[in-house]
């Protein structure tokens, strides 16, 4: 019979893409809910949904931290192969298709806004340099969580 | 040359060189252990580098370990 090795790590960067995707959607939750408030049917749950993206921060935090401090140990000799640096790429790829399609758009809609408000009234969505902050502040946590999702993907596919 | 695919003896030849591990033969390598299952499995071809290296970890030409075939049902 041929020898197999009956344990399974994960490969450490998909450990740090899991972290990564994490730690992006409890940040962008907590910012949503800082910026625009608690939807009505949840304010009831607040307090634990806020412990729990506490807690998503925090193992994220220290899944990176130990993966960063065990770089020099046998285990973490092998940080980053071949393999990861192709799949890394992808997910870079489709970050910035995602950055620069909601770069546009939001960009088309600050120019286009006095046009748009002049034609059809109320349809601009960022009026103010303030929700373009916002829209900009998302879309930085959107583009992260697209690289971590894409690495994600081509890792859990083989 | 469109529907060619990369197959290798990489699982047949650890079974005859000592029973050794994907873990052993990735740190001789230099990847992780799920570049080999992946390479094995012919889920990823590895860079002519590494196909090199694994090949030199058999002490073998790289054309015995790693073969250009057509995939099933292409005509030869």
């Amino acid at each position: 019979m041929i020898k197999h090795k009956t344990e399974h790590i994960m490969p450490r960067r998909e450990m740090y893409a899991w972290s990564s995707l994490g730690m992006s959607l409890a940040l962008l939750g907590y910012y949503l809910i800082a910026v625009f408030g608690w939807p009505s049917g949840l304010e009831g749950h607040s307090d634990y949904i806020t412990r729990i993206f506490w807690r998503v921060l925090g193992i994220g935090f220290l899944t990176q931290l130990l993966l960063d401090l065990s770089k020099h140990t046998s285990w973490g000799k092998i940080d980053k192969d071949e393999r990861d640096i192709m799949i890394e790429s992808k997910g870079y790829r489709n970050a910035y298709y995602f950055v620069m399609v909601a770069v546009a758009t939001i960009a088309v809609n600050v120019l286009l806004s006095d046009i748009i408000r002049q034609v059809g009234g109320n349809h601009v969505i960022f009026d103010s340099p303030y929700m373009t902050f916002h829209a900009l502040v998302i879309a930085l946590f959107i583009t992260e969580i697209t690289k971590s999702s894409t690495q994600l993907y081509y890792y859990l596919k083989n | 040359m469109d529907d060619y695919r990369i197959e290798n003896k990489i699982r047949l030849l650890r079974f005859q060189h000592g029973e050794m591990t994907q873990e052993e033969l990735s740190q001789r390598v230099g990847v992780t252990r799920q570049t080999i299952h992946s390479i094995e499995a012919s889920k990823y071809s590895p860079s002519l580098e590494l196909a090199f290296k694994i090949a030199m970890a058999f002490e073998l030409p790289i054309g015995d370990v790693f073969q250009y075939v057509p995939e099933e049902g292409t005509p030869k």
